[in-house]
């Protein structure tokens, strides 16, 4: 008897307790209170309009403050009498939320662009075939914006293309489909020892001009280790930093811009006039790191790689290669790719640092795709020698460079990983380390003081998108209304002092700049509308909502 | 004795399907790995294929099946995110994790016995009162704050010792050793600069790590030497006219084993799983970090493969003192 109550009274606990763990797992609830369209009749503007915005909790370069800046959108918008609620998610499950599962009623995302291309940004952003599983989270559809970016995408004429993309930014703030809040800056830091280091847009890290006062080896600590060091299988800026040190692509960047400008090929592409075949000759007389001869062969096996082989498993292989039907080789030093539709910003994507690098044929059959990643061979300033994981990467000195102009200074270059950020700016001012990157804002203090500070800001943007496609936020008063409410200038400055710039347009800065150099236009054309309380309060009034703060 | 050892290895079995079935649970309901593999980038026919491939359509039973099929044979897969096999993986780091295990062990059991034995032989003294609260403090403070606090000191305000990382940059990039048992292979082939450099690096993590066990251990002896000394059969060896030390050491120490094994057998088992935080702060290339990276991308195989290891080191560290037990005390037999 007393048994049996006993495993009664158990039996009770497990399932309390087990009542108890599916409670704290399942969704919070959410205050769901769509306002519906109020009547035109009300003269006695009550109701407190709220909705739901969709935060993350990592630190990420366009956003050090994690969820901070969800609680300062709060802020900024409780002054006109609006209640945000905040669901502040980990990242992987942020974007399970804000993308597959459609969550909230506003979301905060930001983006880091890719091929230094505008479209790379609006297109992704704002094109209607991006609702379905791309990054058009706003779920934003007009046909003239759609229409505008394939023309864009369509014609290689660059002023062309930046009048269509002025035009589309100028709809979207109309539309008020974002607040894009701010880009964030890039930072790295080296020793007084060390000269020839900077800043590039993309983030690309070009060490050929590096070198140190009195050492011929070159130390660079970051955050985290390499995943792999084959361009076809990676998506991390760890591995990218160092794929480009071993890895070239036909096509670059200039050093001070997203220009794109020859490497391996010898000159600029002729396009066809249809815009879908480009004709690229090659450099001679250049050797991978193997002895292979670089040639339309290896191209022609590299890109293909990325077209035919196991591309589940190629992060950027649809992005780059996507749009390529063949690819031939013509000879020895000439390749010929056609494209299934024309695409303007397929260049820039062959300058990218991801994916579009050629790779040693010869090394890439003998190794294979699982053991190429560990044993990489290309034609760049630097060869691979040794790695020990989560410790270092060494690479060496490539003697036999085609590049005469600028042959590497240093002779080994050692990625190294500090995984505490606050002990690698201790590293790089102590000298242990000859140049350091990812420093947080608070650190930047202490890196300025103690070492070279390198600042500029970033190819990024981050952004409140609304979902315009469903109440409260398809109606586009209301969107302007809250867009013209926040204060992005005192936000973005309180929140990260002076590491972010608060944005204007829904482009990088100098993307914008260069956008309006070519066109003649000015004065961030098409940029999002400014911070106008009165404007803001006015149109909520209209949409018959409370603005006052009791 | 050997029936014994077998039933308590046969025991491992249930232990091990229990804890990866936990762990296959856990990563089915929650979010998407290739979300992980694929970034933001990867198209929508990628994801489908990559899911295909990693057999993530399968039903759930057939999925851990195919993993325990492969697993009996030795085979724990390939790593989702690096490509490479688990096992590779982990022999790689075990070396970097049982070094700095060892060392830390080592200044656990020599510290943290020696000064409970004093505090326990000088009670309610001011050594007695010092090292006791010292104990509380390691006990208290979180490793990575420790850990933190030591490098401010040490490295960047006195600059004796290196800021973090298992050696120099410089000197790794020229040291090639055939296994990543670098402390031991440089001691055994007198390569005397590289030993340094590793002591140096190593003496801060290891001092971190054995911390909070030290303590633990510290108070543990204190506490059962201060039972042992007063009982008859030490004022016997008192009365016989034994030297202090031998009535300490050989008499009551011995006595006072059984829970000092105890401890120092769990925290080793725990140890050689890896210390995630301290690993973290060091940048120490062991398998404390190497489950962070691997949880963080969720990648089952790697993480599967770690806490296999980890159940199996617990099984056998408590196994290994329960038979200790055994020779300590002579009264306790295995049948």
């Amino acid at each position: 008897m007393r048994r049996t109550r006993r495993s009664f009274a158990m039996v009770l606990a497990v399932i309390s307790l087990l009542a108890l763990v599916l409670a704290g797992c399942s969704k919070p609830k959410e205050t769901e209170q769509n306002p519906t369209t109020p009547d035109s009749g009300t003269t006695q503007p009550t109701k407190q309009f709220e909705f739901t915005l969709m935060a993350y909790t990592r630190d990420r370069p366009y956003n050090t403050v994690k969820e901070r800046l969800a609680e300062g959108i709060q802020q900024e918008l409780a002054k006109a009498g609006i209640k945000v609620t905040v669901k502040a998610l980990p990242w992987p499950d942020h974007l399970e939320a804000v993308r597959v599962k459609q969550e909230g009623d506003a979301f905060l995302l930001g983006w880091i662009g890719d091929n230094g291309d505008v479209d790379n940004f609006l297109y992704t952003f704002f094109h209607s075939s991006q609702t379905e599983g791309g990054l058009n989270n706003a779920n934003y559809k007009n046909p003239k914006v759609d229409e505008l970016l394939i023309q864009a995408q369509r014609t290689a004429d660059p002023k062309a293309r930046a009048e269509a993309y002025l035009e589309v930014q100028k709809i979207i703030s109309e539309d008020a489909v974002w607040i894009p809040i701010s880009y964030g800056n890039d930072y790295m830091a080296h020793t007084k020892k060390v000269s020839g280091m900077y800043l590039h847009p993309t983030g690309m890290l070009d060490l050929r001009k590096v070198a140190v006062e009195g050492k011929k080896d070159f130390i660079f600590g970051r955050g985290g280790d390499s995943v792999k060091l084959d361009p076809a299988m990676i998506e991390d800026g760890a591995s990218s930093q160092v794929v480009q040190q071993i890895f070239e692509g036909l096509y670059t960047y200039k050093p001070e811009n997203t220009d794109v400008v020859p490497l391996l090929a010898d000159g600029l592409p002729q396009i066809s006039a249809d815009g879908k075949v480009y004709t690229i000759n090659l450099k001679k007389d250049i050797k991978f790191h193997d002895g292979t001869p670089f040639n339309a062969e290896a191209v022609k096996y590299s890109i293909e790689r990325l077209m035919k082989g196991k591309t589940e498993e190629m992060p950027y292989a649809s992005f780059t290669f996507g749009s390529v039907e063949k690819i031939e080789a013509k000879g020895d030093y000439q390749v010929v790719i056609t494209l299934k539709e024309p695409v303007a910003p397929f260049l820039a994507n062959l300058a990218m640092g991801l994916a579009s690098p050629i790779v040693s044929p010869t090394a890439h059959q003998k190794f294979g795709d699982a053991k190429f990643g560990e044993n990489p061979v290309g034609t760049g300033p630097f060869m691979f020698k040794s790695w020990a994981k989560d410790q270092q990467i060494v690479l060496e000195k490539n003697p036999n460079y085609w590049n005469k102009d600028v042959q590497p200074k240093v002779d080994t270059v050692i990625f190294k990983v500090i995984k505490e950020g606050s002990l690698r700016v201790d590293a790089v001012v102590k000298g242990e380390v000859d140049a350091i990157d990812g420093i947080a804002p608070a650190d930047v203090k202490r890196a300025k003081d103690g070492a070279v500070l390198l600042q500029k800001e970033g190819m990024n943007i981050s952004y409140m998108g609304f979902r315009t496609d469903r109440p409260p936020f398809n109606n586009k008063e209301l969107r302007q209304a809250i867009v013209q409410l926040v204060d992005r200038n005192a936000m973005v400055k309180a929140l990260y002092q002076e590491t972010a710039t608060p944005a204007t347009t829904y482009v990088p800065p100098f993307m914008q700049k260069s956008m309006e150099t070519l066109t003649g236009k000015s004065g961030n054309y098409g940029q999002a509308l400014p911070f106008n309380a009165a404007k803001g309060k006015e149109l909520m009034a209209k949409l018959g909502y409370s603005t006052s703060t009791k | 004795m050997t029936r014994y050892i077998a039933k308590r290895l046969l025991q491992l079995v249930p232990v091990l399907l229990g804890i990866t079935l936990l762990v296959f649970l856990i990563f089915h309901y929650t979010s998407d790995p290739t979300q992980v593999i694929l970034g933001l980038h990867g198209s929508e026919e990628q994801r489908v294929a990559l899911r295909e491939s990693l057999g993530l359509n399968d039903p759930l039973l057939v999925q851990y099946a195919r993993y325990l099929g492969n697993a009996v044979q030795g085979d724990l897969g390939n790593s989702w995110m690096r490509k490479t096999p688990v096992s590779a993986e982990i022999a790689q780091k075990f070396p970097h994790t049982v070094e700095l295990t060892m060392i830390a062990m080592f200044i656990t059991v020599a510290m943290g016995i020696l000064v409970g034995v004093i505090s326990a032989v000088k009670p309610y003294t001011l050594v007695d009162y010092l090292s006791m609260t010292a104990a509380l403090l390691a006990v208290s403070i979180p490793v990575f704050v420790l850990g933190l606090f030591f490098i401010s000191i040490f490295s960047v305000k006195l600059g004796w010792l290196p800021i973090n990382g298992r050696m120099s940059a410089a000197m790794l990039s020229s040291f090639e050793p055939p296994t990543n048992f670098y402390l031991i292979y440089s001691f055994f082939t007198g390569k005397w600069a590289i030993f340094w450099d590793l002591a140096k690096h190593i003496m801060m993590p290891a001092v971190v790590l054995a911390g909070a066990t030290t303590a633990l251990l510290a108070r543990m002896t204190r506490a059962t030497m201060l039972e042992v000394v007063r009982q008859d059969f030490i004022r016997t060896a008192k009365a016989k006219g034994l030297s202090q030390r031998v009535v300490i050491f050989k008499h009551a120490l011995k006595n006072a084993m059984i829970p000092i094994i105890t401890v120092i057998g769990l925290q080793f088992g725990g140890l050689l799983g890896g210390a995630l935080l301290t690993e973290s702060v060091f940048t120490w290339p062991g398998l404390g970090t190497l489950t962070i990276s691997a949880v963080e991308a969720k990648d089952l195989p790697l993480v599967q493969g770690v806490v296999i290891l980890v159940a199996t080191l617990f099984v056998l560290a408590n196994l290994a003192v329960d038979v200790m037990y055994a020779f300590f005390d002579p009264r306790i037999k295995y049948a």
